[in-house]
């Protein structure tokens, strides 16, 4: 397949249509800057792959390069936007793709484009882009791979353009299969890990009930006395409920030795208080005896000085001393007593007042003295009272004392021991109960160890079970050890086949690169190069010359750059997946002198006459003038020169389309000579 | 020791280009010439003669030749003058050798020394020779690549992952089942 035209309208800066017809030979077009060399070859790309790569994915302003694929400038819109771009396969049929504006390329002739194009059986995924890339010499590719470029970047180049194209697709198909089974190893080694850590726990299990477990010989002691506590025959198995009811009772019973220890000591005091109680209430009865006497005087005393009340006396007193005042006021009247009107002499008169003065004097007196005795009696009553209130008081104190004595002896008979049981009895008791409680209780532990017996055997039985399914993730991990060594061995074998045969491959290509090299002589010393692979996980490919000199350190830009060619003439002639026998290259020659333009020629001459079709674009028109002359034309039609540039308005147009004539042929040798043999 | 001229002589026929031995006033020498280019080639015992004589020798070539080089035309254009000598260069004169190459003045020159052999005159004369190390790469069968790197394995095991159909999950389920071989 070669490229046999295109033809674009209001495609990047061509306004018009302009049409440019490739001879299968070679074209050389030339033209100043900015006059649509680089578009032709934009056009190739941008029909083959909707995309110009060498603009990468640069944005300013949030533009990219979707922004001016199509016609932008100034003045008349062209009639329409499009790109078609054709290719004629060796039996001269041509195909075409044709993008437009408003309407993208046919699917279904992208495919068959692509596959007459690219072998279908061993071109990579998306092979129109490093079609292109290897197709389409750009400067800006040039200069990406010249010896500034990283090894490993160039070490990618190639082997995208000669390795196996479904390397990676088996690599990364075992790499995912590797990642798998890695996982299932990590997951079975954690159930491995969480197996174990049941089995430990199920070995533990039963070293703690066997701690548990005691002699025989003291099981049988014990639930012997725990019968004898108990009185039950139950078996040992039975028996520590009765058991722990009778230690219950122990306690309880310790308990209430206890409470009669309290009760001996309140009882005690109490004895010791009915003394003093009796010796209080009998003093007290002697008092209100006393107080009775008196009292009983005191009346006798009163019934004899009178019988008349304090208050009468002293009401008589009142009387007569106001009656007499009212005598001594009125006086004798008519010699008669104005209170009994009986005839008296004044004398009589003043004497009988007197003498009632007197009386009243003395009744006065008896009411004080009255009034005395009755204090006094009162006083005496008020003492019996308080005597007797003393008596009760004591009487019940002793009673209630007596009481409590009583009730606790009571207690003590009721606890089967005497009334006068000493203290120590009572301690001597609750110690011997204690003894039992405890006792008891340890037989009630030992016992209880009956139980560990069914605990132990569950325990082996559950240790069995751990062993089983420690055993049995055991086995899975095995299993999932051995689908991941495999999936490493499939692994690597893709990694190896994809590596060992590259590398088979690089050994074909490697001699192409330093002939290549040889060939456009970058650097006047250093004639050969050496490029080599190296590294195992990243591989990286090393140019050296001389005694392993890095160029990159020694060579100029131009020289740099005739480097970069050479490995990328290499890769477009290395690609075994392309059937493209064109090779498009746009302004090689940029910082490469004179000399190494003609050994480029040179090369372009070679690759022209070894049937590769050549478009090379130069704004140098005397580099076009002799690549005209130096790449070989077989007969009329197989060559061209265009011409682009700007007509009389400014548009970009083909200024010359000249088809170029063979060479005149045997002018210095008349005729083909042949040596001998 | 290798004739340069006789070799060089094979060498070009091989590469459909016609040669011709010529005599000049300066000595000997081979004409040729191809579909685009031609040309003259002179030999030297070393790079110092070849250094002295070029010039004269070119002149010579051209004077003496002249009604060829006008038949040819614009291919006249093309011309070119190969000076070879057997013995080494030293580092002087390869500087030397280069700045006669990249002298671009009337003819395209190749001035090269050390060449012993046929593989050296192969090397000199690369710009006159067609591509010599075309690569024909074949497709690579992966998988039978990977096959030849897995012998190990139980063939089952193998056949599911070359099955691009299989599941991965699927193979890996393979990977763990099947037996030793």
């Amino acid at each position: 397949m070669k490229l046999a035209y295109v033809d674009v309208c209001g495609f990047r800066g061509y306004r018009e249509a302009v049409r440019i017809d490739f001879p299968e030979g070679f074209t050389v077009i030339d033209g100043r800057n900015g006059v649509g060399k680089s578009t032709i070859f934009d056009a190739v790309e941008f029909a083959l792959t909707g995309t110009i790569a060498k603009y990468g994915d640069a944005t300013a302003d949030r533009e990219t390069i979707a922004d001016y694929i199509w016609w932008t400038g100034e003045g008349r819109p062209p009639p329409h936007r499009y790109v078609e771009v054709g290719f004629r396969d060796d039996g001269q049929e041509v195909f075409a793709i044709r993008r437009a504006q408003l309407s993208d390329a046919e699917p279904s002739v992208l495919e068959g484009v692509l596959d007459r194009l690219c072998d279908a059986r061993t071109r990579p995924e998306a092979a129109l882009s490093p079609l292109c890339s290897a197709s389409i010499i750009r400067d800006e590719h040039i200069a990406a791979l010249s010896l500034d470029a990283r090894e490993t970047d160039r070490y990618t180049r190639l082997r995208d353009a000669i390795g196996a194209t479904d390397a990676e697709l088996w690599i990364g198909r075992g790499s995912r299969l590797a990642k798998i089974t890695g996982n299932r190893v990590e997951a079975a080694a954690r159930e491995v890990d969480a197996a174990a850590r049941e089995l430990a726990a199920a070995v533990r299990r039963i070293d703690e009930i066997r701690a548990g477990l005691v002699d025989e010989g003291l099981v049988l002691g014990a639930v012997e006395r725990l019968r004898s506590l108990t009185g039950s025959a139950a078996p040992p198995d039975e028996l520590a409920e009765p058991a722990r009811a009778a230690v219950a009772e122990k306690a309880r019973k310790i308990e209430e030795v206890t409470g009669l220890q309290d009760g001996w000591r309140a009882a005690a005091a109490a004895k010791a208080r009915i003394a003093e109680i009796r010796s209080a209430l009998a003093t007290a009865q002697a008092a209100k005896s006393q107080a009775d006497a008196e009292l009983v005087a005191l009346r006798l005393r009163e019934e004899r000085a009178a019988e008349t009340s304090s208050d009468v006396l002293a009401r008589q007193a009142r009387d007569l001393a106001a009656l007499v005042a009212l005598g001594r006021g009125l006086g004798l009247h008519d010699g008669h007593c104005p209170l009994c009107n009986s005839g008296l002499t004044q004398e009589d008169f003043e004497n009988g007042l007197a003498t009632a003065e007197q009386y009243a004097r003395q009744l006065n007196d008896q009411a004080v003295e009255q009034v005395a005795r009755e204090r006094a009696r009162q006083a005496a009553m008020d003492a019996a009272v308080v005597a007797q209130e003393t008596v009760d008081r004591q009487q019940m104190l002793l009673n209630g004392s007596k009481d409590a004595v009583q009730q606790f002896e009571r207690r003590l008979v009721a606890a089967g021991l005497q009334p006068d049981a000493a203290i120590d009895q009572l301690e001597e008791r609750r110690q011997a109960l204690s003894a039992e409680l405890e006792r008891a209780r340890e037989d009630l532990r030992i016992i209880d160890t009956l139980k560990l017996n069914d605990a132990l055997a569950k325990a082996r039985r559950a240790e069995g079970e751990a062993r089983d399914a420690h055993s049995r993730t055991e086995q899975k991990l095995g299993l999932a050890r051995r689908a991941d060594a495999r999936a490493q061995a499939l692994y690597t074998a893709a990694r190896r086949a994809a590596a060992e045969t590259l590398d088979r491959r690089l050994e074909q290509v490697l001699p192409l690169m330093a002939e290549l090299y040889r060939r456009l002589r970058p650097h006047p010393v250093w004639e050969d190069i050496e490029y080599k692979i190296r590294g195992d996980v990243r591989r990286f490919l090393k140019l050296q010359v001389g005694n392993e000199l890095n160029p990159q350190f020694i060579f100029s830009s131009g020289q740099k750059r005739a480097t970069g060619l050479a490995f990328l003439l290499s890769v477009n002639l290395s690609l075994a997946w392309s059937r493209w026998r064109s090779i498009l290259f746009d302004d090689p020659v940029q910082h490469v002198d004179d000399f190494r333009s003609v050994q480029l020629a040179e090369v372009m001459a070679q690759l022209s006459a070894a049937g590769r079709q050549i478009i090379c674009a130069v704004e140098d028109s005397a580099l076009a003038d002799l690549l005209c002359r130096r790449l070989p034309i077989d007969s009329p039609g197989q060559a061209k020169r265009v011409t682009l540039g700007p007509d009389r308005e400014g548009v970009l147009t083909k200024l010359l389309d000249q088809d170029l004539s063979p060479l005149p042929q045997h002018a210095l040798v008349s005729a083909p000579q042949r040596l001998a043999g | 020791m290798i004739d340069l001229l006789e070799e060089s002589e094979r060498l070009l026929q091989n590469a459909d280009i016609s040669t011709q031995r010529i005599e000049t006033s300066r000595g000997k020498a081979l004409s040729f010439e191809s579909e685009t280019v031609l040309g003259f080639m002179v030999a030297y015992q070393d790079s110092a003669r070849l250094i002295e004589g070029w010039s004269a020798d070119t002149e010579a070539l051209v004077a003496e030749n002249q009604l060829g080089l006008r038949r040819a035309q614009s291919k006249g254009w093309n011309t070119y003058t190969v000076f070879l000598a057997v013995a080494e260069a030293n580092y002087g004169q390869r500087v030397a050798l280069s700045s006669i190459e990249e002298n671009l003045a009337g003819t395209r020159k190749l001035a090269r020394a050390g060449i012993s052999n046929s593989e050296d005159l192969r090397a000199a004369l690369l710009p006159l020779l067609p591509i010599q190390n075309a690569p024909h790469l074949e497709a690579v069968d992966m998988s039978a690549e990977i096959k030849l790197r897995t012998t190990e394995l139980p063939r089952r095991v193998v056949d599911a992952f070359l099955s691009p159909r299989a599941q991965e999950t699927s193979v890996a389920q393979i990977l763990e089942e099947e037996e030793e071989p």
